[in-house]
């Protein structure tokens, strides 16, 4: 087993575990934040692995840091960090043996499908991947996409301040 | 290779708890004290030699590590151990980031004194940032403390803000660059800009021939000062460095987001406070200050000057230990002038520091990009 491989197991578990912990077992809104983080930062170590260094950095730029720092930040202003989950009830049972039937299905379909052996390949060439070329292409060849998104992130940030200015006034 | 890099860490990590970390602690109390007209902290002594009070932040470290650590009634136990660790790695893992000389080349190797030198250097100093600041906001969330959870609130908002400044902040220079390797900044900046070939992008009438004496380094905080004083001061608020420690306000609400940690774990948070203000520090240096780079003696100028007597090899390894003398002696310049920032201006308020970075801050960075990006294309990239 090559480093490489040993890396990604440990990373792909760490996802796994934490998206469980996320799921399952976490009782605050903050303790899910976390383990979010934990999955985010994981799959970002993947990415990198299979060599879009790039994607795998703004991942952790953009989802890890940015998208879970704002989400900390609603549950703290909102007040939602401490909330316990609703209690499930009578279906609590009939909703366990479903999710676990379910999880069950999904092992045997990804075991039997994954290949036990299967070197990692580094699909991307490097001299297409990376900031340099994907600014290139950004805007050479998908100006026009860039600059409606752009607008679309203006309409929100423009959005969220009216919002914001009404409450303020009301 | 692995050896190497083995090498390199062990190095940085070597220097970083044992020189730099002890003397940026004692640089920040001493300094701030003189600026109070105070002695500051000299009391730490071995055999009644106190070295000027260099021993004390060692001693204070010592100290902490053998403190109770008392966790609060009703804390989550798991985010409140967590939290100073998710703060202090993102901020060493960032010194690896930063380039302490150039590239030098002994023999049929090539040797860089970066222990990270990565394409994408400038997005994971922001990526590691934004985590740091994630640590903060778990601390005062875990703690089960009120003013913990002010701090921590406060920590989240100037995380969020800082970001986005810093970022605008530094594009320019990006875009004068044009890499995005801190490594790479340095070397651009290892040259000098003669008065003659600014003359000739303006087009102007040629200039006399004394003029060809004249030239500047061509160092960022030279080519673009706005950036350098946006970049500094939200670099400086990023790590919540006093005036913007808002977050950990200690005469406001006792220690913010800290308030509750104690032994080990406080002094994690303050080993991540002295780390941030080298690299913030460090920062500044590759991009505004030239790196590692001398003022009007190239690398290339140096190597060839002292080849001729003691052949190459020596050369370039002096030419290494200059470099490293030079980035250092920059360093602590920047870190001496955060402590004169420090103990100079009050603290900001957190709608004062809202009201600055997002209605001060983006829009003039914004427009220094403008500015930047329009001179660049207008001189067509001025030779370099």
């Amino acid at each position: 087993m090559s480093a490489e491989t040993l890396l990604f197991d440990a990373l792909a578990t760490a996802a796994v575990f934490s998206a469980l912990i996320m799921v399952v077992v976490a009782r605050t809104a903050v303790a899910v934040a976390t383990a979010l983080l934990a999955c985010l930062a994981a799959l970002s170590g993947v990415l990198v692995l299979l060599g879009a260094e790039l994607v795998g950095i703004v991942q952790l730029l953009v989802q890890a840091g940015a998208v879970t720092v704002l989400l900390l930040m609603i549950f703290l202003l909102v007040g939602a960090e401490g909330e316990t989950p609703p209690a499930i009830g009578r279906a609590g049972t009939t909703l366990r043996l479903i999710g676990c039937l379910a999880a069950a299905g999904l092992a045997v379909a990804v075991i039997g499908v994954a290949p036990v052996e299967a070197p990692m390949t580094a699909a991307l060439d490097p001299a297409s991947s990376g900031h340099r070329p994907m600014g290139l292409a950004l805007f050479r060849h998908h100006a026009l996409a860039l600059q409606i998104l752009s607008l679309l992130l203006l309409s929100a940030v423009v959005g969220s301040m009216t919002l914001a200015l009404r409450r303020k006034t009301s | 290779m692995t050896l190497l890099l083995f090498a390199k860490v062990s190095t940085v990590l070597l220097v970083l708890f044992f020189a730099l970390v002890p003397l940026a602690a004692w640089l920040e109390r001493r300094q701030g004290a003189f600026a109070q007209d105070r002695i500051g902290a000299s009391r730490a002594s071995i055999a009644t030699a106190t070295f000027g009070g260099l021993l004390q932040p060692m001693a204070d470290a010592l100290k902490l590590l053998g403190k109770e650590r008392v966790v609060p009634r009703g804390a989550d136990r798991i985010l409140y151990t967590l939290a100073p660790i998710l703060t202090v790695v993102p901020v060493i893992t960032m010194v690896s980031l930063i380039p302490f000389g150039a590239r030098y080349r002994f023999g049929q190797s090539d040797v860089s004194l970066v222990v990270a030198d990565i394409d994408a250097g400038v997005l994971i100093f922001f990526a590691l940032s934004a985590l740091s600041g994630l640590g903060y906001v778990l601390a005062g969330w875990s703690s089960n403390s009120d003013r913990a959870l002010i701090g921590s609130v406060r920590a989240g908002a100037q995380t969020i803000s800082c970001q986005m400044a810093m970022a605008l902040s530094l594009a320019p220079m990006l875009v004068v660059y044009g890499t995005l390797r801190f490594s790479d900044m340095g070397l651009v900046q290892d040259r000098v800009i003669a008065l003659t070939d600014l003359a000739k992008c303006l087009n102007v009438a040629p200039l006399p021939s004394w003029a060809d004496l004249l030239s500047l380094p061509a160092w960022g905080i030279l080519l673009n000062p706005v950036a350098f004083a946006t970049f500094m001061l939200c670099a400086m608020a990023s790590s919540r460095r006093p005036p913007f420690d808002l977050s950990a306000a200690g005469s406001e609400i006792s220690g913010g987001h800290a308030v509750e940690y104690s032994g080990s774990a406080q002094g994690l948070f303050q080993l991540t406070h002295i780390v941030q203000l080298l690299v913030v520090a460090g920062l500044v240096t590759s991009v505004f200050l030239g790196g590692s780079a001398l003022p009007w003696l190239s690398q290339e100028q140096i190597v060839h000057a002292v080849a001729r007597f003691y052949g190459e090899g020596f050369a370039t390894g002096l030419c290494l230990l200059v470099h490293v003398a030079s980035f250092l002696v920059k360093l602590f310049g920047v870190v001496a002038l955060q402590v004169v920032l420090r103990g100079s201006m009050p603290r900001l308020r957190d709608d004062q520091l809202m009201d600055w970075l997002w209605k001060g801050v983006m829009p003039l960075a914004a427009l220094n990009l403008f500015v930047t990006a329009f001179v660049l294309v207008i001189m067509d990239r001025m030779a370099w």
